[in-house]
């Protein structure tokens, strides 16, 4: 079937469907209410707290999912498998915005023993999906399980501030909060974290070199593993590494990954390993990465729709005019009918 | 082609003679015209001219690669972009400042008067507050008795003592940042490390 009369967006959701389903991923769909206790129980792994809420015809008070990932980790011990896609709505205030919109989301969840194949297949899906938004993208990977094990040793009651500067590559201000609060023997390490910026091997090796990240090697040497393998089966040049993709909530513990397409502000993809998210749900012999695409930013990009229809005069009788329509269609033409006056 | 915002006024004057000093330089930003847009075509670089206040949201939208705008005016527009510099510029701070005599005892919801609601809801964030969310000339506010306090930026002080009114407290110090577009950064890594690294040392 042809489907160039498709807007971009529509046809990018058509091609990253076919892509997870030959990839062994399984269509997951869902209702759009959660309860709102739900959230109210796992705020901690929300960006933002602030969910659409109604009552429910029972009497609960049901919200408007801002995320599908946690619906599906929640349902994951009933549904009977480990490689999921959606397309769905969710509904949420993006950051740096001052009101709800729906947001269209597509994207993949990989729930189970999670090995170097399995990683590497999701971030391939990852790079493959960019290339179908559009052919200039980057993908910027992190690890976010280096950094939790940095700020835990730090032993601060709160580590909001300092995630905020490292999100910003903000040395100068995280250099001068450290000192405020005595800790500014941590202020190199975080020095390299920021400078960390660029080829993803590179970045690796030059940390293998780091004494100070001498303990994190278990982490750096499985990192290197995944750069080698995806500099053979990606466009590499377009991959990076840096420290400076990471959230302050606590759903992810392990990579993360950021994808941006060129002409479009905010990121594209975003994803990584969230073996917090389901150890909270009770899910605790498994690991699960995954990654969603933001359909809706397509919009943004321009339109690749291309409608070419027949103009057909109708200079039939209407027997004679719907029968000459049905021809049309069956051997696969775009038509429309139009008046002999118009 | 890196395009660089630069906030009108002051310190976008300040700004452009730096990038003049590395070499940079669009004769029509010295001319004095009504162009909001100029080029240095050899050296691939464009400067925009941008209220201050929406320096931030234009590189956020991605629609510069880099901006300058003073820290004041990036937390108040909550923006998820790259500080890649302090650039030591427009230095000042951010205070608490109320009329001579006036204590606040803390027991008591205070009403506070400021261009800058993100910043003090940061600051007074386990207080019952009221904030007046006011355009200019905030120094007025606790001499009509529109507010107990103001959150204001203080250059010299000399304004301040023209009124009567005391600084309380200092919240933070402030100076001109060098913002970048998270997106942006992504495809132009190498040229605005280079930029950036250019501004450090010039």
């Amino acid at each position: 079937m042809d489907i160039n009369f498709l807007n971009r967006k529509s046809k990018v959701a058509l091609k990253l469907e076919d892509l997870f389903s030959r990839f062994g991923f399984d269509k997951y769909t869902m209702n759009r209410f959660e309860t709102y206790a739900f959230y109210l129980e796992n705020e901690k792994f929300l960006a933002d707290s602030r969910v659409i809420t109604l009552q429910g015809a029972g009497g609960k008070i049901l919200a408007l999912k801002p995320d599908v990932t946690m619906s599906i980790v929640k349902n994951y011990n009933m549904l009977g498998m480990n490689k999921i896609y959606y397309n769905e709505p969710i509904f949420k205030v993006p950051h740096g915005e001052n009101e709800f919109r729906e947001i269209h989301q597509i994207g993949i969840e990989y729930i189970g023993e999670l090995d170097t194949y399995q990683t590497v297949e999701v971030l391939n899906l990852a790079v493959k999906s960019l290339k179908m938004i559009g052919e200039d993208y980057r993908l910027c990977i992190s690890q976010v399980g280096i950094i939790r094990k940095i700020l835990h040793k730090l032993e601060l009651s709160s580590v909001e501030t300092i995630i905020k500067y490292l999100r910003q590559k903000n040395i100068h201000d995280l250099s001068a909060y450290l000192e405020k609060i005595g800790k500014q023997s941590y202020i190199k390490i975080f020095e390299i974290l920021i400078s960390i910026n660029g080829d993803f091997k590179t970045s690796i090796n030059q940390l293998l070199e780091e004494d100070l990240f001498k303990e994190y090697n278990t982490y750096l040497e499985e990192l290197y593993n995944i750069a080698q393998i995806l500099e053979e089966v990606v466009d590499y040049k377009k991959i990076s590494f840096d420290f400076n993709h990471i959230s302050s909530t606590e759903y992810y513990n392990d990579l993360i990954f950021t994808g941006y397409v060129k002409g479009i502000s905010t990121p594209i993809l975003s994803g990584g390993r969230y073996d917090n998210l389901l150890y909270k749900m009770d899910i605790k012999d498994k690991s699960a990465l995954g990654f969603a695409v933001n359909l809706s930013e397509i919009n943004k990009l321009e339109d690749t729709r291309a409608v070419l229809r027949k103009k057909i005069v109708n200079d039939k009788s209407p027997l004679e005019m719907i029968q000459e329509a049905n021809r049309l269609f069956e051997a696969g033409e775009s038509f429309v009918v139009i008046r002999k006056d118009e | 082609m890196i395009d660089i915002a630069l906030p009108k006024g002051r310190l976008g004057d300040k700004v452009y003679a730096k990038f003049k000093s590395m070499g940079y330089s669009a004769d029509e930003f010295e001319q004095n015209t009504r162009k909001l847009v100029f080029e240095d075509k050899e050296k691939g670089v464009r400067f925009f001219l941008i209220k201050p206040s929406d320096v931030a949201t234009y590189v956020a939208r991605g629609v510069a690669d880099i901006g300058v705008v003073g820290k004041d005016s990036l937390i108040e527009a909550e923006v998820d972009v790259y500080e890649l510099l302090d650039l030591e510029m427009g230095k000042c701070s951010m205070c608490v400042c109320s009329l001579e005599g006036f204590v606040d005892d803390g027991k008591k919801p205070i009403t506070i008067a400021t261009k800058y609601p993100n910043v003090t809801k940061e600051y007074y964030k386990n207080r019952d507050i009221d904030i007046v969310k006011l355009n200019g000339s905030i120094e007025l506010a606790p001499i009509l008795g529109l507010s107990h306090v103001i959150v204001d930026i203080v250059e010299t002080g000399s304004t301040l003592k023209e009124n009567n009114l005391k600084v309380d407290t200092k919240i933070m110090d402030l100076s001109a940042r060098v913002i970048a577009s998270k997106s942006r950064y992504s495809f132009n890594k190498e040229e605005i490390d280079t930029l950036i690294r250019r501004m450090q040392i010039d």
